[in-house]
């Protein structure tokens, strides 16, 4: 019988640290995986760092949100502090359709478009390695969290910002590539919490 | 010999004449150039003001409101400003609106008769989190002004941005407060 990966409690779990990582192996279940878990802090010290010119490690286009929230979430889940290390991001091969990933050639659907990436993010990835997200409200959303925007209201979401601060309500963002406040993105929003990286 | 001379008495007063026929022209243009320069500046000038106070104001001197987008700018930046006024009064976020600076490179200006085309690169602070309103679009912009009652006022705005600002080109925007603040205690209150 297989099971559907468990989400770690304390009871089962052994904590190791590894780098800036802290893992979380569950013990029990039948299909080994481990959850790793991080700080939004590395979220947004990485959007700040990269909310004015793009990381050289990365591709970069003219529309260029989604890919740069990506790199922001990816390197909440990496485990080595550089910027322009393979380790000090986290993420998933596959197709253009079905992974999530990215380099100086450019980047996956889930990677780089406002649509794909939000559904990709709550899909349920049953036994597949990948980020998980819980979705939220503003009331609701972290330092580090996902907002996408439908600035026309016509239920086709155009835009995704990192929010890093958030209680001032202070977004960083690509395309333009500067900070915005939470009360100015006018239209529809949905959020997402990035939570832990289900490693099989 | 005599041919030199009376060449140089033929060509330098036309040189001379030259020089004093063009002199006001290129001075004219110099003086519209800096107007349309005030223009441009005085608007962001005037908008930054507007939204650091929150009180709304007159922007018809910057701005020519037959023109759908640029009537849509004064709609959206009316609708900015009473977002802050109700998020602040409830008390759903802290104000960390501080008016940063902004810097201005003119690329180039073209003038033709009552119409110009003024080519903008706009670059703000860079230091800490400098979070500017939405109407200030970084990077290139492109301005059309029209003059009108000889004044130099902005017509249409091209910039590179995922998003218009001003919505729409070609509809009218309308303001319904009510609407807004209802919108902003759904939101701040999780529904």
């Amino acid at each position: 019988m297989i099971s559907a990966p468990n989400t770690v409690d304390a009871d089962n779990a052994s904590n190791i640290h590894v780098g800036n990582a802290q893992l979380a192996s569950s013990a029990t279940s039948a299909v080994q995986s481990t959850d790793l878990q991080y700080s939004s802090s590395r979220a947004v010290s990485y959007a700040n760092a990269f909310v004015h010119n793009n990381n050289p490690y990365f591709y970069s286009t003219t529309l260029n949100c989604t890919n740069f929230v990506s790199q922001a979430v990816s390197y909440r889940f990496g485990s080595t502090t550089g910027y322009s290390s393979p380790t000090s991001f986290r993420m998933v091969s596959g197709t253009y359709t079905s992974g999530w990933f990215a380099g100086s050639g450019g980047g996956s659907g889930p990677w780089e478009n406002v649509t794909r990436n939000w559904d990709y993010m709550i899909s349920g990835k049953v036994n597949l390695n990948g980020p998980r997200v819980n979705v939220t409200n503003w009331a609701g959303l972290l330092d580090g969290g996902v907002v996408q925007i439908d600035f026309n209201s016509d239920g086709r979401f155009d835009h995704s910002a990192i929010c890093v601060n958030r209680a001032s309500g202070i977004f960083a963002q690509n395309t333009q590539n500067t900070y915005r406040f939470h009360q100015e993105y006018i239209g529809p929003k949905r959020y997402y919490n990035p939570s832990f990286f289900r490693v099989h | 010999m005599r041919n030199r001379q009376l060449l140089a008495c033929i060509v330098l007063p036309l040189i001379f004449l030259g020089l004093i026929g063009c002199y006001p022209s290129s001075q004219r243009t110099l003086a519209e150039e800096a107007r349309i320069k005030q223009t441009i500046e005085g608007y962001y000038a005037k908008s930054l003001e507007m939204w650091m106070s929150l009180t709304m104001g007159d922007l018809s001197g910057y701005l020519d409101l037959d023109s759908v987008q640029t009537y849509n700018k004064v709609i959206v930046l009316e609708e900015l400003i009473e977002r802050w006024k109700h998020a602040l009064k409830r008390g759903y976020t802290e104000d960390r609106r501080e008016k940063h600076k902004l810097y201005f490179r003119f690329d180039s200006i073209e003038i033709a008769g009552d119409k110009a085309v003024a080519r903008v690169f706009l670059s703000g602070e860079t230091a800490g989190m400098p979070t500017y309103p939405l109407f200030v679009n970084l990077g290139e912009n492109t301005y059309r002004l029209r003059r009108v009652d000889n004044r130099w006022r902005i017509n249409e705005h091209n910039y590179s941005s995922k998003f218009l600002y001003e919505r729409s080109k070609t509809e009218k925007l309308e303001l319904d407060i009510e609407k807004i603040q209802e919108e902003i205690d759904r939101e701040h209150r999780g529904f």
